[in-house]
């Protein structure tokens, strides 16, 4: 059921006031965050001030959104206005944008609860959490495993339910994986389905804004209202309008779902038994599944990796000590300033990435590495325009591997960049993708189960997660933060 | 230190160890791309559409004073720099 219109209709009621639902959760992050390190800021008395407001609309019989009163969370890269918005990074510590990021003035206006600012790898370069330099978030199903990443944080918020539902944001996997690895929905738009304004650039085409729930009605309820044209991002769709959640409860027999085999080849044991046995679900809901191969999924990855490298190295050549974050103290030249300014204050995972991203964008180098990438992802998008002729949704692992151990990472890199194998693809074609629980492993981590669609196509896949949500039967969020049972 | 140089980084002499094991590896992870079949040549790459884009628009934007808010060091409505002889 939907945590959102169940705690609508419990502000409606007057069962609990907005400003008890609001201190409730505030005392819950009090408590768990020192052992989650989920959120990295709690603005406790904006939170406050917003409940309040409406608690007076619901007092005046005005009519109220399903996500007023609501309490929720921003990834630490959406830009709020006059509070500070780091990444994750010590280059941008105290810097406070001058604007809102417009999925957060959407969000604001219907009269959202924000709770805090939540962990990310520095600049959502990263799968763990572990390059934050607020160090990383644990996973509420074992602490001694990470949330992933980059949207680690806020996976982990709302799997403790810590905060409703929050706003992440998607490169590469950075909302599916973290939310497969914490047991919670994840959303990846359609590229250009919902603005990139106010969401601090990692690499500019692949980059979204995403929606991290308890569950796919949440999700479909956040998504509705963060997606829409607008003209602050000129690559946001003027005639996209969704409805995601009208579609939810759609029959799905007769739709076609491919499986691509690669992506069910290179998946654990534990992972690859879930997400067959999640296929079968589909196919008793009376779905035509069919196993198909599509080599390019895994060409993708070392592509992605160049390409999301090259973005960065432009993009965060922004972060010169002169128009905001931390300027180096001790110089003698300007060039001096700007080296010496990101040296000290950049970490090692983004001054690799900077440094690849200038490497394949270099000469004697472009046309070998960045030009192959991008004609790789070219050949990709026209390979899902084919593959979405036969297909009404593909279905793969959202994850070959359930949650790390802290620190594995560190030790296994080659593991690190295999973790978006399956979700790069979705970026690279500007897909929408979902991530949903579908099992546990054999130590109790959640195990994540992707639908990707067509373009545009959200309505499509939520209403599949939907289905396959009620077929599975109740996952749960862990036993822990703020709970209600109806 | 090349690549880092045009990064506008500074890397220690220390640290120059570390950067070329970490960078090689990912070099050669993403060495796959070039090997891998493509139908049709690279360089027709440059001819791609990549996104829709709407045509520019001159609107309003943001006051001088806001934009410098975040600034270490201005003067004026201006970013200031040290000033070179």
């Amino acid at each position: 059921m939907s945590e959102i219109l169940k705690l609508h209709n419990m502000l409606c009621s007057k069962e609990i006031s907005a400003k008890e639902l609001t201190q409730k959760y505030l005392s819950a992050i009090k408590s768990l965050n020192p052992d989650l390190n989920a959120y990295i800021k709690i603005s406790e008395d904006e939170a406050l001030i917003s409940a309040d407001i409406i608690d007076r609309k619901i007092a005046g019989s005005e009519d109220i959104d399903l996500l007023s009163g609501i309490p929720m969370t921003l990834k630490d890269n959406i830009s709020t206005k006059g509070n500070d918005t780091t990444c994750c990074s010590k280059i941008l510590e105290g810097y406070k944008p001058i604007y809102d990021a417009t999925a957060w003035q959407r969000l604001k206006s219907k009269g959202a609860v924000h709770l805090g600012k939540t962990n990310m790898d520095e600049f959502a370069m990263g799968c763990t959490t572990e390059t934050s330099v607020y160090g990383s978030s644990k996973n509420p199903y074992n602490k001694n495993f990470v949330a992933g990443g980059s949207s680690g944080g806020t996976a982990s918020a709302v799997s403790a339910n810590l905060a409703v539902y929050g706003i992440g944001s998607d490169t590469g996997g950075s909302v599916r994986q973290p939310a497969s690895f914490c047991g919670c929905v994840g959303l990846k738009p359609t590229y250009g389905a919902v603005s990139r304004y106010g969401l601090i650039a990692y690499a500019s085409s692949l980059d979204t804004v995403g929606v991290l729930a308890g569950n796919v009605a949440d999700t479909a309820v956040v998504f509705d209202r963060i997606a829409g044209f607008d003209p602050m991002d000129s690559t946001s769709r003027p005639d996209f309008s969704p409805c995601a959640f009208d579609f939810l409860d759609k029959d799905i027999k007769g739709r076609k779902i491919g499986v691509p085999q690669e992506l069910i080849d290179r998946a654990d044991e534990d992972v690859k038994y879930q997400v067959l046995k999640a296929i079968k679900i589909f196919e008793d809901m009376g779905c035509v599944v069919e196993f198909f191969s599509m080599p390019s999924l895994i060409t993708a990855l070392p592509a992605y990796y160049i390409i999301a490298c090259a973005e960065a190295s432009s993009n965060l050549g922004r972060y010169d000590g002169v128009r905001y974050g931390l300027k180096a103290e001790c110089f003698e030249s300007i060039h001096q300033m700007i080296c010496k300014t990101r040296s000290e204050n950049f970490g090692d995972e983004v001054k690799k990435r900077i440094m690849l991203g200038t490497f394949v964008l270099s000469e004697g180098y472009y046309d070998k590495y960045y030009a192959k990438a991008q004609h790789l992802r070219q050949e990709l998008k026209a390979q899902f325009k084919k593959v979405f002729e036969r297909y009404d949704a593909l279905v793969t692992p959202t994850s070959p591997k359930t949650a790390f151990r802290l620190c594995e990472v560190e030790e296994n890199k080659e593991g690190s960049f295999n973790a978006d194998l399956c979700t790069v693809s979705a970026n690279l074609g500007g897909l929408p993708a979902v991530s949903l629980p579908c099992g546990k492993d054999s130590r109790g981590l959640p195990v994540g189960l992707q639908i990707i669609g067509d373009k545009f196509m959200e309505n499509r896949i939520l209403n599949l997660a939907k289905k396959f949500e009620e077929s599975r039967g109740e996952f749960g969020l862990k036993d822990m933060g703020v709970r209600f049972d109806v | 230190m090349k690549i880092a140089n045009l990064a506008k980084l500074e890397i220690k002499e220390e640290e120059v160890p570390f950067y070329i094991s970490e960078m090689q590896a990912m070099i050669d992870f993403a060495e796959a791309v070039c090997t891998a079949q493509t139908a049709e040549s690279a360089d027709k790459v440059k001819a791609l559409d990549f996104n829709d884009m709407r045509e520019d628009e001159v609107i309003t934007s943001f006051d001088s004073d806001e934009i410098l808010v975040n600034a270490k060091d201005y003067e004026d409505g201006f970013f200031k720099l040290r000033r070179r002889a």
